[in-house]
């Protein structure tokens, strides 16, 4: 992207106009129709019903999937399909289709191949992170199994739907190969490698020998296509004087000091597919006369859609001035995030002769080319003091398969190196990581995103550790959990309060710990033919990317009206009825009205030019002389960033509309200085005085537009482990503020864009942190195991969750119950083979895929215990991801305690169960 | 490949639709959402598995049953009297908005997420209710008889616990359904 302000007006990219619209607004037959269930009852901060969950119960449109061309305002009525035709070979070339088997009534009207994309000069736009060659040149070797080699249009359904299915049934024949050839030899996408060496202070000491965060990472070369890492030498550069940490560190826990134990094993996290019920799918339409392109997506990163789409076009042939995104409500768990998918769609759209292209996957299509879960293999080695059990050295080798586009492999590679020390200080840990390239479906973002697969090893063997030296892995727990102030595997000291212990602490006092040697006597007396276990782990993980980007606008109306628009994806999380009831407290009500993935960011004018995470210190000294310019525009809605990251937008919104527009013209009204209202607050929908005397908003909205007082603020701010912030003259008064962009609206619908000053944003490199800002949750596990068929029963879940302020307690703890239902999965039943006879194939579904029912997940006997909020850290906590962790290892914790063995290789399907008992 | 197509004419949701020629091997999902314009019964799967598809088939004799749509022909439905999602809720006299109580337990309990699955456990929940007014069960058997009844469903978001609560406090509180 070029940085010239003039090219970035409007949301532009290099010269096309984008605009993201909810899907709501757009849609025409239903366009009165109002989706979401609002307004939400006034005067309470605790939500009754999601906002959209009157029209999910009743099975209105909400996702793309449900949308067709006649539901789409100015949109030509007609639908026309698509399907794309997948390589299920990654051993020889491609050399054509032989469409004739369709017979000549299913013809596609329009057929996309690679030539057709060459000749339109049409392709990624990011080939450092999607890759090349969109669809294969005919004559070359697919580079992974379900490589894309043709888009196949129909211009009405039956004969649609009637090719697609016999096309799978003769695609062995349709698609030829040449000779076979072997796989193609792919270099690897990344490397990471943590060392740290405590300094002479220790834990909360004031400088390390070496650490990731001041020091910088270790890179490996792969110029002969093996990872080599950079030769050793305390006297060489940052990365030489790393390996020879690195070097003394694994030299050390070879020949172990008198007094450690050491133990080393293996751990394998399997290739799984998130499985989000809804597929993937898109619909586009190109307006070749009008220069216009629209696409409803599944996404759940449409801001990237869009300037990634724009980007692609600005390259091509085709005449493209403007674009338009509807994102839907969708799902995705990460999966639909940072997808190559909908620009396939888009593809298709521009081929089409002016129809609207509508490119839905099915189950087997969703398998063989959706994002998938990063395979690991966990190679540990824990030094530990036997007298202290402090542990003193951590030693790790981890090997991911990205499959056959790097998609997130390098962030998910980083993520899971820092994250092998799980809740523990650890003084000295070398954690090597590499992302390999290969030909499986490609790998990216899912939840947990690294951080998940590594401490499901490090819980494991916490366990076995426990065993071997004859103690209660409680103690082991309790004796390195990390405390604050202490520094995390990067070397950095992590943001707020460590709680690792109290959680601990807690758990191990439950009666299901306490006393479960008791009761596996008693249960397997009771029952004999089952073992009994109990499996316990914690787990903890960042919420935010590090470098998180949000925006969100608040309007109130003269009649007290509360419009919110915000970057918010709703992904079944609840994030958009959660940024609604944040209205709440600034104006005793939630917001009338919602938008949700939705942003016209025209009046901020602002701009970024480059990938924050990439970002040089001098280039970010450079630009934000720019009062225009920040780091990045917009987060996805992944991360677990919603409570802590979205909230912040929607209440820096809210808190300059109340600061300067809601307590003046309450002061007005009631005569009072502003000092005197210190004490009003909102009480059952009015504005009310200490002394008992009540405004009502329109009362207060209509005061606050006749003083063109501030009635609108569109914020959008910065955070990379700290928001950016700077000074900003409101209507003549100067305030600073944790945002770096401001526009408002005083008494009238016009925008007045504000100029800020004096910005400061964290230095890039500060994300080398690693997840300053994180929950901890554990798990404690009660199960059966059948001796005869290995079937695992989940008798009874316990967790402890630090979550800060839980905003909807419902939400929290609907993704915890979600997380768990997720890990039965991930512990005992998900995992394909990543190349011949897995997804890349084209017929896994759910007959092949095993996915746990109710049965399986202890629905009946649950219990949580949420910590309560400190008073220093009042702040929500981000929980979608890490409420997955822990239980995958209590799950093989509590098998291993039924079965008398470690069982190392996840999923722990019953055939392993069955070996493992006999 | 020639396509045949076949009419058929159908009650959806209490009206009648049809006739309507349409190929003879088209699934009933697709029917629904190409044909009928009704896209609430989501396509899951495509094996029957998932559930997501289901719908209530209203036999003659006043039963009713779960149906899965995926794999199961538009054909099949010809004279038939089915029930989807949208159908549930009625429009009261003024004009509101009634849902069924199994809807509205689960707007209480929040029991889905995403509901991508929301469709298929409405009406596994809707055909449980419908059996036990006519079987009502003993009150110790509510959470077993629940969990059989929903256990097909798959639900990747909630993990399960405010579906099958929300149906348990629907079949505990409504009136005739446990002796």
């Amino acid at each position: 992207m070029k940085s010239t302000r003039r090219n970035f007006l409007r949301f532009t990219v290099a010269g096309i106009a984008i605009s993201i619209l909810p899907i709501r607004a757009a849609r025409a037959a239903l366009f009165e129709d109002q989706i979401l269930d609002l307004p939400l009852p006034k005067g309470t901060v605790q939500l009754k019903r999601r906002i959209d969950g009157l029209a999910k119960v009743t099975g209105s449109k909400v996702f793309a999937r449900d949308i067709r061309a006649r539901d789409m305002a100015g949109w030509p009525v007609d639908q026309a399909h698509a399907f794309i035709v997948w390589a299920m070979r990654a051993d020889a070339p491609f050399t054509g289709l032989d469409l004739s088997l369709l017979g000549e009534d299913l013809q596609p009207d329009n057929i996309v191949t690679a030539e057709d994309l060459a000749t339109a000069t049409l392709d990624f736009y990011d080939p450092w992170t999607y890759g090349t060659k969109m669809l294969l040149p005919k004559g070359e070797v697919p580079m992974f199994l379900g490589h894309p080699l043709a888009i196949l249009i129909y211009r009405d359904f039956a004969r649609f739907s009637a090719a697609k299915r016999s096309y799978k049934t003769q695609r062995d024949q349709i698609v030829q190969y040449g000779e076979t050839s072997g796989a193609l030899d792919l270099v690897p996408y990344s490397s990471f490698r943590f060392v740290r060496a405590e300094g002479a202070g220790g834990a909360k000491g004031p400088k390390d020998l070496f650490n990731a965060a001041e020091d910088g990472y270790v890179f490996a070369s792969f110029d002969t296509g093996a990872a080599v890492w950079p030769q050793p030498d305390m006297a060489g550069d940052a990365m030489a004087r790393g390996m020879a940490h690195a070097d003394e560190i694994r030299a050390e826990i070879a020949s172990p000091p008198e007094g450690w134990h050491v133990i080393e094993r293996e751990y394998y996290s399997p290739y799984i597919d998130a499985a989000a019920l809804e597929p993937d799918n898109c619909n586009c339409w190109y307006d070749a006369a009008a220069g216009k392109l629209e696409m409803v997506m599944a996404s759940q990163s449409p801001h990237e859609v869009m300037t990634g789409a724009a980007a692609m076009l600005d390259k091509s042939s085709f005449k493209v001035t403007e674009l338009k995104g509807h994102p839907a409500y969708t799902v995705g768990y990460g999966t639909k995030e940072h997808s190559p998918f909908p620009f396939y769609g888009i593809v298709a759209a521009l081929f089409a002769e002016g129809r609207p292209v509508r490119l839905a996957l099915d189950r087997e299509e969703h398998f063989q080319t959706s994002i998938k879960r990063h395979p690991v293999r966990m190679k540990y080695r824990l030094g530990i003091d036997r007298e202290t059990l402090k542990m003193q050295s951590f030693v790790a080798d981890l090997d991911l398969d990205g499959g056959g586009r790097n998609n997130y492999t390098g962030p998910v590679t980083q993520v899971a190196a820092g994250a092998v020390p799980g809740v523990y200080y650890m003084p000295k840990n070398d954690v090597a990581a590499v992302g390999r390239a290969s030909r499986a479906p490609m790998c990216g973002s899912v939840r947990g995103f690294g951080e998940l697969e590594a401490q499901i090893g490090t819980e494991m063997l916490i366990e076995e550790l426990a065993q071997e030296l004859g103690v209660d892995s409680m103690d082991i727990r309790l004796a390195n959990a990390l405390q604050t102030g202490e520094r995390n595997s990067a070397g950095a000291f992590p943001l707020g309060q460590c709680r690792m212990s109290e959680i601990i602490a807690g758990d191990r006092a439950h009666p299901v710990w306490a006393n479960r040697d008791n009761r596996k006597a008693e249960f397997e007396a009771a029952n004999p033919a089952l073992k009994y276990g109990v499996g316990y782990a914690i787990a903890k993980k960042g919420f935010g990317n590090s470098n998180e980007a949000v925006a969100a606008a608040i309007t109130l109306g003269r009649d007290g009206n509360l419009r919110l628009q915000h970057i918010a994806v709703e992904i079944g999380t609840g994030a958009i009825s959660t940024q609604a009831l944040m209205c709440s407290r600034w104006f005793g009500k939630s917001a009338d009205l919602m938008d949700s993935a939705s942003f016209d960011w025209s009046p901020l004018e602002m701009f970024a030019t480059m990938n924050p995470f990439i970002t040089s210190p001098d280039h970010q000294a450079e630009m934000q002389v720019d009062p225009r310019w920040t780091p990045a525009m917009a987060s996805a809605s992944s991360a677990t960033n919603s409570a802590f990251y979205f909230t912040h937008g929607t209440n820096e919104a809210a808190r300059l509309i109340y600061e300067r527009g809601i307590i003046p013209a309450a002061a007005a009204l009631w005569g009072v200085s502003v000092a005197d209202t210190a004490g009003a607050t909102w009480r059952d929908g009015n504005f009310t005085l200490a002394d008992g005397r009540a405004l009502t908003l329109p009362d207060i909205a209509a005061k606050a537009f006749d003083m063109q007082a501030v009635t609108g603020a569109m914020v959008h701010a910065f955070d990379r482990w700290g928001w950016g912030e700077a000074d900003f003259d409101v209507l003549g008064q100067t305030t600073r503020r944790p945002i770096d962009g401001l526009a408002i609206q005083a008494g009238s619908d016009a925008w007045q864009r504000i100029e800020r000053q004096n910005v400061h944003y964290n230095t890039p490199g500060v994300d080398r942190a690693t997840w300053s800002r994180f929950a901890p949750i554990s798990a404690l596990i009660e199960l059966s195991v059948n001796r005869g068929t290995g079937e695992v029963r989940i008798l009874s879940h316990h967790s402890s969750v630090d979550c800060g302020r839980a905003l909807v307690p419902e939400f929290v703890l609907g993704q915890l119950e979600g997380g768990i239902a997720m890990s039965v999965g991930h512990a005992l039943y998900e995992g394909m083979p990543l190349y011949e006879g897995g997804p890349g194939t084209g017929d896994w579904n759910f007959n092949r895929y095993r996915l746990p029912r109710g049965k399986h997940v202890g629905v009946w006997n649950r219990s949580v215990n949420i910590l309560p909020v400190l008073p220093d850290e009042d702040i929500p906590k981000g929980i979608a991801e890490v409420v997955q962790i822990p239980t995958i290892p209590a799950i093989a914790n509590a098998v291993a305690h039924a079965v008398g063995r470690y069982l190392r290789e996840l999923p722990l399907t019953e055939d392993k169960i069955k070996e493992a008992l006999s | 490949m020639t396509i045949v197509t076949r009419e058929i004419s159908l009650n959806i949701n209490g009206k009648a639709v049809g006739p309507i020629a349409v190929p003879e091997d088209l699934p009933m999902v697709e029917f629904l959402h190409e044909y009928v314009g009704l896209t609430g019964s989501r396509f899951g799967c495509g094996q029957g598995l998932c559930r997501a598809c289901t719908v209530i088939v209203d036999e003659p004799d006043g039963t009713s049953r779960e149906m899965r749509s995926c794999i199961t022909g538009a054909q099949y439905f010809d004279g038939r009297a089915i029930r989807t999602v949208e159908g549930h809720a009625s429009v009261d006299a003024d004009g509101a908005l009634k849902l069924t109580p199994v809807q509205e337990a689960f707007l209480d309990h929040f029991s889905f997420q995403c509901s991508y699955c929301a469709p298929g456990f409405v009406n596994a929940a809707t055909v449980l209710v419908e059996r036990l007014q006519r079987e009502p069960i003993a009150r110790d058997q509510v959470e077993a008889v629940v969990e059989d009844a929903l256990n097909d469903h798959i639900c990747r978001c909630t993990g399960y616990v405010r579906y099958y609560s929300a149906v348990r406090d629907v079949v505990l509180n409504t009136p005739g359904l446990v002796k």
